[in-house]
């Protein structure tokens, strides 16, 4: 079984790694949409796309190490809580939880349609904004599947520490009842 | 109930995004984004944006101060079962909060960016990077007491017993 501190350690840090990476994908993708377009409205056309172009490269730096984390910062948390979702069909949580993570997808997949190629898309601002809306229900779906969860822990007995040691989670999350 | 307290998570989670997502953006992706631009234009653009950020950072602090004691109050009950960690966590966390806000509100109450507007910005990158931290390994130790004490959570908690009373 893999050490408790292991386990503590590889779960928080892969939450804050979700979250670190959402803030800069979410919170990037807004100031590109809504701050800059604004800010460079005095300046030439030919300055407006030298400060878009060299911002865009920046951001694509950003936008690929961001991705892969949260796919596998995500993953990672899919997995800790996958008893949890599948317990209870009925609940929501796993619709939750499967909403966050296609619009999730979704919205990066867009965000490296967006960065990645020599030449921007046509409207890319359009397609930011719409990236948006996507994160922010994105989101929400995970703030439902949390509610809903945590609702369920107060409800019935732990369900995510049921698989043997013996197995690939259970050796990860440990025997089944065993106390922290 | 339920609508309020996922609204409030939400909105907690947005307004921080928001605040770090633009410090970092304001920090690091717009100067080099300015870099080949001429003085003038650079420092035009950077003030517009800083304004804009401003606006943002105002509402995001407004936002992170309520909905963070309505969560804090809806949480309580729940940190008592595991006491000295959970409050180890919390404490910090909201310590290094507040100390985030009191250097973005003094960084952009000036017409002008103080001198020290870039460290001060760094400084303060670091601190809400530390305080998401200490926010993420509390949401696991919270979800740990719940698992490990499922019986002790009040299954009605003050808060939707004033709701529904």
């Amino acid at each position: 079984m893999i050490d408790e501190w292991l386990r503590h350690f590889l779960f928080v840090s892969m939450r804050w790694l979700h979250i670190v990476c959402t803030t800069l994908v979410v919170g990037g993708t807004l100031f590109f949409e809504f701050v800059v377009p604004i800010a460079v409205e005095d300046l030439k056309t030919e300055q407006q796309l030298t400060v878009f172009g060299k911002a865009r490269w920046v951001f694509k730096r950003v936008i690929w190490p961001s991705a892969i984390l949260l796919l596998v910062s995500g993953a990672t948390s899919i997995f800790r809580q996958w008893n949890a979702y599948t317990a209870n069909p009925q609940d929501g949580m796993l619709w939750a939880a499967v909403i966050h993570t296609g619009l999730g997808i979704l919205a990066l997949g867009i965000a490296l349609m967006l960065t990645v190629p020599r030449r921007p898309p046509d409207r890319p601002i359009g397609w930011m904004r719409v990236n948006l809306g996507i994160l922010l229900i994105s989101i929400l779906a995970a703030s439902v599947a949390r509610y809903i969860r945590l609702a369920d822990s107060n409800r019935s007995a732990p369900v995510t520490r049921q698989d043997a040691p013996q197995t690939i989670r259970g050796a990860i999350l440990g025997p089944p009842g065993r106390s922290d | 109930m339920a609508v309020l307290i996922i609204l409030s998570r939400w909105l907690h989670v947005i307004a921080a995004i928001l605040a770090i997502g633009g410090t970092f953006f304001m920090r690091v992706i717009l100067p080099l984004g300015l870099a080949q631009a001429d003085a003038a234009s650079r420092d035009a653009v950077f003030l517009r944006c800083r304004r804009a950020f401003k606006m943002v950072i105002h509402t995001c602090v407004l936002l992170l101060l309520v909905t963070g004691a309505f969560n804090t109050w809806r949480n309580w009950d729940d940190y008592r079962l595991d006491r000295p960690l959970t409050h180890a966590l919390w404490g910090p966390h909201m310590l290094l909060g507040l100390t985030a806000m009191v250097i973005a509100l003094l960084l952009l109450a000036p017409r002008q960016p103080p001198k020290w507007h870039r460290t001060g910005a760094m400084i303060n990158l670091v601190i809400l990077f530390i305080t998401v931290l200490l926010a993420s390994a509390l949401k696991y130790v919270h979800d740990q007491a719940l698992r490990n004490h499922p019986a002790k959570t009040a299954t009605t908690h003050p808060v939707e017993k004033l709701a529904q009373n």
